[in-house]
């Protein structure tokens, strides 16, 4: 789900920034400093969709370095996936245990095979997921939607364990490159 | 005061001049004995008598109580001899034939001591009530033991061990026992001789026992300070402790009877181990005592038991009987060759004397068919222990192994008899006493019991085994039962689901438990259910909780310290049967494997293990040499070998002898280039982009070695997660993050997203090349910094030891050698300060995305050490274009010419090579080697050669 949130932070622009557009250096440094991190508990910062000039305090000289410490308050949109959440990924890789999907920034979303309605089963010579009634396969490059049934975010990292079970879930589009 | 000198003998000073006073002599003194009790007498003199037998008495105890092994744990020696069930006959054989040698030595002994021997043995009569008291804390094996540890001991101190051990058919009684038959006159006859010699001491020991029998315990008959002896705590040999009590009393004994003053009153060993417990008057004569004994002894040092511990000190730990054995009850074998074994209780014979069980048998035909008593004498290593497997006849026949039909002795049922053991549908069937036998914390995992359970399906037509099959699930299943009633210890924080009563299905949170009740106090996890936020409930009511997707540590059985993330709860077995407790599907961190354990074995943790994966030195992933220099990274660490992924992708196993150290070192120094002449390290992100096995997939590259990729990726199953590419076979995929973010945009909206676009897409083009390696060393995020070091701001993973390791944070700031990391993780944000060496950038983070921003002034301002064509891949092939185009300008940098010329700027020369520029393009083949028109075409590899 994407999401915006309003963060505040603190951050260190550097005596090279400081000069005319100052507000602007920020805002891009904030940019690029936010932008495609993994925020603990929120999820992947997409991008950042607003800072306004008066949420920039004035600020602060640090001592030893030079360093402007800055405290900002802005918005940014968030992704993450939530418990129960539908979402559509991209098939990466398929193993005899289920198959991993990235989905953006999320990458090595898990389905395992007991997240696998019971029909499925796993053809260890094409290495694809296929239903009894062949119609169904599953390999890398494709697009499957899933119910999220756990997400657990650590440092650096966001392990999602995805469930083809229900309904209307499953492969929703072949192979695309 | 009693003083000693040499090891054995007790030299006293001073010789005592006048009988000692009851209570100065406390029990142990009692030497003269005057008011003896008639019982006493009328004992000692039968014992007198009766010499010979009860000696021989004793002979037949040791025999059946079980063979004396020197240096063998004390629990152990009593079942030791049973549980090579099958050879009971001839070892009994053996051991009546020692028995007799050791009768014989010991009437030859006898004879030699003649009546002096007697005497004082009359003396040891008389204080037997001593051995009794000393024995309250102690239990039936450690009585025993004294018996085993005499072999270790001198010939003339297990001779006086042997005379000690005359009183042990009365020992054994439990001094509780004695206590509580409220109708055993003699024994309270005893006490009050003992009473009218012993003074008050014996007889505050005997109200105090009638009261813990009414269950009071009286304050006035704790030991007074000041008036009552002291006692101290003496450090003791392992399992020495009995013989040091005994020799004590032995010394007590000779000294008494020359009429010396014994300092000490008690010597007890109340069950501790490795502690004797020494009561005296003053700390000279424990002392004294103890140096008399002291080659039982660790230190000299003497502890005081203060007096409020004393009464703590020597209680009686109780013991509980062990439960009676079952039918189809799970047990496991103590030790020999089927240790840690599972089987099952077949039947009980003998009023449960003997149990005859079935279990998989470790056999090896090859074995059986040259020898056809090896089942008899089928004593292996551990290192040639035949792995379990069932038993067939017709493989046995093939093997020539000599097979007859025959009966299961005690059952009457058909079995198949190779090498005198019994075989039936695949099983061993076995005869074995109950003490060889684990029945207790059985933890048999659900692949144990499927196992079992299978192999007789697969073994026999199937009649009635399913059934089989279910019973014994069904009763491995209730084993879990009972021990998720009995063991299962919440602890605060743990997450729990009620399971019975009103309250089934909350899921809960641990505030507290108390053992002693058995009451577990909750916090519902939940708090809108208008519950009360503190819920009182019993432990057998609440059951383990996790979620699908949650980290978790397996607590105990087979895969104990594993961590790894849940991937499903599952209600059915693999047989499709309902299982009372969740089985968990567990995908490991290290290796990707799948585990299934019970619910009530995984707990809720951030740990990740790493404890498993390392042999001798060696880990996981590790890079070895091995062989005539081979190298490869070990993918697998069993217990003496290791399988080792090399270089050209085969997996082989090495014996841990043949390894010759790691190359990680040597691995994580190396350099490689990838098909884009990328500069690649170790821990750096990329993706495979030739077609062949491994394409398309991505991973952190483990080890470098020459032109070999070691790479690890969480969506391999096998050889760990290891894939062996070579590097030119790759390509640098530091700008995962960019780049997965459009895909993923165009996956759902079908457009990207504008904003995304605005910074992703069209500023890619310059932004390119100024990526660096996702912040390594090169593209310098916000171009040179001359003071700044690169490392500022970069997100980094400690290693090394630190106890920081595994953490990621931002770098703050770097002085000298350290670097001042910000770590995120945790619960509150906290600077820390690492050596330079401990920290590794976490490659897929921030530096990747703002590198690709910062682009255009990394390169415009000189940074990229990193040659700026490395970066083109981001809007993968569109980007190519620009690539090279941007590349342009650093060359230009280098000649002023270029910029002179001026005809070129990122932008133009994306789709355009300069050549079409006319002037500006051409201007600098006159002044220099660069021909701009070829700048557009040729590779930077090219460049160099040209120039």
């Amino acid at each position: 789900m994407f999401y915006l949130k309003t963060l505040e932070k603190d951050f260190m622009l550097e005596p090279k920034d400081l000069g005319p557009g100052l507000k602007e250096t920020i805002k891009r440094r904030l940019t690029q400093m936010m932008e495609g991190t993994l925020e603990p508990d929120l999820g992947f910062v997409i991008a950042l969709v607003g800072l306004d000039d008066q949420h920039i305090r004035p600020g602060r000289i640090e001592y030893e370095t030079g360093q402007v410490e800055v405290w900002v308050k802005f918005t940014v949109m968030l992704f993450r996936p939530f418990r129960n959440e539908i979402l559509d990924a991209q098939v990466t890789t398929v193993t005899d245990m289920g198959f991993f999907a990235d989905a953006g920034p999320v990458q090595g979303i898990y389905v395992n095979k007991h997240q696998m309605p019971q029909d499925y089963g796993f053809d260890a010579q094409d290495n694809v997921w296929r239903t009894s009634d062949m119609e169904v396969e599953i390999r890398p490059g494709c697009g499957v939607r899933m119910r999220v049934v756990g997400v657990d975010i650590t440092p650096g990292r966001m392990n999602v364990v995805g469930s083809i079970m229900d309904d209307y879930t499953g492969l929703i589009s072949g192979e695309t490159d | 005061m009693a003083d000693s000198s040499s090891d054995e003998e007790v030299v006293v000073q001073k010789k005592r001049t006048e009988p000692l006073k009851g209570d100065e002599a406390g029990v142990v003194g009692d030497g003269e004995g005057r008011a003896r009790d008639k019982d006493v007498v009328d004992d000692d003199a039968e014992e007198e008598d009766s010499d010979e037998e009860e000696e021989e008495e004793e002979e037949a105890e040791e025999a059946s109580g079980g063979k004396a092994r020197g240096g063998q744990d004390e629990d152990e020696e009593d079942d030791d001899d049973e549980s090579d069930a099958d050879s009971d006959d001839s070892e009994a054989d053996s051991r009546l034939r020692k028995g007799g040698r050791k009768r014989k030595q010991r009437r030859e002994a006898a004879a030699s001591r003649g009546r002096a021997g007697k005497k004082s043995r009359r003396r040891d009569g008389r204080s037997r009530f001593l051995d009794q008291e000393a024995a309250v804390g102690g239990e039936e094996e450690e009585e025993e033991e004294d018996v085993e540890s005499g072999d270790e001991l001198t010939e003339r101190e297990a001779e006086k061990l042997r005379q000690e051990n005359l009183y042990k058919p009365r020992t054994r009684t439990n001094f509780e026992d004695m206590l509580a038959r409220d109708s055993d006159h003699q024994i309270e006859e005893r006490f009050r001789a003992m009473a009218r010699t012993s003074a008050h001491r014996t007889q505050d020991f005997y109200e105090e026992a009638s009261a813990r029998q009414k269950g009071v315990t009286k304050q006035s008959l704790l030991p007074t300070p000041g008036v009552d002896t002291c006692m101290w705590r003496v450090k003791v040999k392992k399992n020495q402790e009995m013989p040091m009590v005994m020799s004590i009393m032995d010394m007590a004994r000779r000294m008494t009877a020359k009429k010396q003053r014994v300092g000490i009153t008690a010597a007890i060993f109340a069950g501790t181990k490795g502690h004797v417990l020494v009561e005296a008057r003053n700390e000279a004569d424990a002392s004294a005592a103890i140096r008399a004994n002291s080659r039982f002894i660790l230190s000299q040092r003497l502890e005081v038991v203060e007096y409020r511990y004393m009464a703590t000190s020597l209680a009686v730990s109780e013991k509980v009987a062990p439960r009676p054995l079952r039918d189809g009850q799970w047990v496991r074998f103590k030790r020999g060759l089927y240790k840690g074994d599972l089987a099952r209780v077949m039947a009980i014979l003998e009023g449960g004397s003997k149990v005859v069980i079935e279990m998989v048998p470790r056999i090896n035909y090859e074995d059986m068919a040259r020898n056809p008593r090896a089942g008899n004498i089928y004593v292996v290593s551990a290192a040639s222990r035949p792995g379990p497997k069932f038993f067939s006849a017709s493989e046995a026949r093939e093997h020539e192994v000599v097979l007859h039909r025959g009966k299961i002795p005690g059952l009457n049922m058909p079995c198949d008899v190779a090498c005198n053991l019994h075989y039936m549908n695949g099983y061993l069937v076995k005869e074995v006493k109950p003490e060889s036998l684990q029945a207790e914390n059985i933890n048999a995992s659900v692949e144990e019991v499927t196992k079992f359970g299978l192999g007789a399906l697969a073994e026999d037509d199937g009649k009635g085994h399913e059934e089989r099959l279910q019973a014994a699930q069904r009763e491995a299943e209730e084993t879990q039962e009972q021990q998720r009633k009995n063991l299962r210890v919440f602890e605060q924080g743990d997450a729990v689901k009620v399971v019975a009563g009103e309250l089934r299905n909350l899921v809960c949170r641990v505030l507290g438990s108390d053992p002693t009740t058995g009451t577990v106090s909750v916090r519902p996890v939940n708090p809108n259910l208008g519950l009360p936020v503190k819920i009182e409930l019993q432990a057998s009511q609440l059951a383990n909780h996790v979620e699908v997707g949650q980290h978790v540590k397996v607590l105990d059985g087979l895969f104990a310290g594993e961590t790894g993330m849940v991937q499903a709860l599952l209600s059915h077995d693999e047989h499709g049967a309902l299982v009372p407790e969740p089985i968990v599907s567990v995908l490991t961190d290290g290796e990707n494997k799948e585990l299934r354990v019970r619910l009530g074995q995984v707990k809720e943790s951030a740990d990740v293990a790493t404890g498993m994966s390392s042999l001798s030195g060696y880990s996981l992933h590790d890079m070895v040499c091995y062989g005539y220099q081979r190298f490869g990274a070990i993918v697998w660490l069993g217990r003496e070998s290791v399988k080792v992924l090399d270089s050209s992708g085969v997996v082989q196993s090495v014996p841990l002898g043949e390894l010759q150290g790691n190359r990680n070192r040597r691995s994580h120094q190396a350099v490689a280039y990838d098909s884009m002449n990328n500069r690649m390290q170790v821990e750096d992100q990329v993706l495979v982009t030739d077609r062949g096995e491994h394409f398309q997939k991505r991973g952190a590259i483990k080890h470098i070695l020459g032109s070999s990729l070691w790479i690890f990726t969480k969506q391999e199953t096998r050889n760990s997660g290891l894939f062996v590419v070579r590097t030119r076979a790759v390509t640098l995929q530091n700008l995962i993050r960019k780049n997965a973010a459009v895909t993923f945009n165009a996956l759902h909206t079908g457009a990207p997203n504008p904003t995304l676009q605005q910074h992703h897409g069209q500023k890619s083009f310059g932004g390119g090349p100024g990526g660096g390696r996702g912040g390594g060393r090169g593209g310098g995020r916000f171009g040179p910094r001359s003071n700044m070091d690169p490392l500022v701001g970069r997100v980094v993973r400690i290693k090394g030891k630190s106890e920081f390791k595994g953490q990621t944070g931002k770098v703050r700031s770097v002085k000298d050698n350290m670097v001042f990391v910000d770590i995120e993780s945790g619960t509150r944000p906290k600077t820390v300060r690492v050596p330079r060496e401990a920290v590794a950038e976490d490659a897929p983070a921030v530096g990747g995305a703002a590198g690709g921003r910062a682009g255009a002034e990394a390169y415009s301002l000189g940074t990229g050490t990193t040659p700026a064509w490395t970066y083109g891949r981001t809007p993968m092939h569109g980007g190519m274009t620009p690539m090279y185009g941007a590349a342009t300008p650093m060359y230009g940098g280098a000649t002023p010419a270029l910029h002179s010329g001026g005809g070129q700027t990122p932008a133009y020369s994306g789709s355009q090579t300069p050549a079409l520029y006319g002037g500006g393009g051409q201007t600098p083949r006159h002044e220099g080697a660069y021909t701009p028109r070829h700048e557009g075409a040729y590779t930077p590899r090219h460049q160099y050669q040209d120039g």
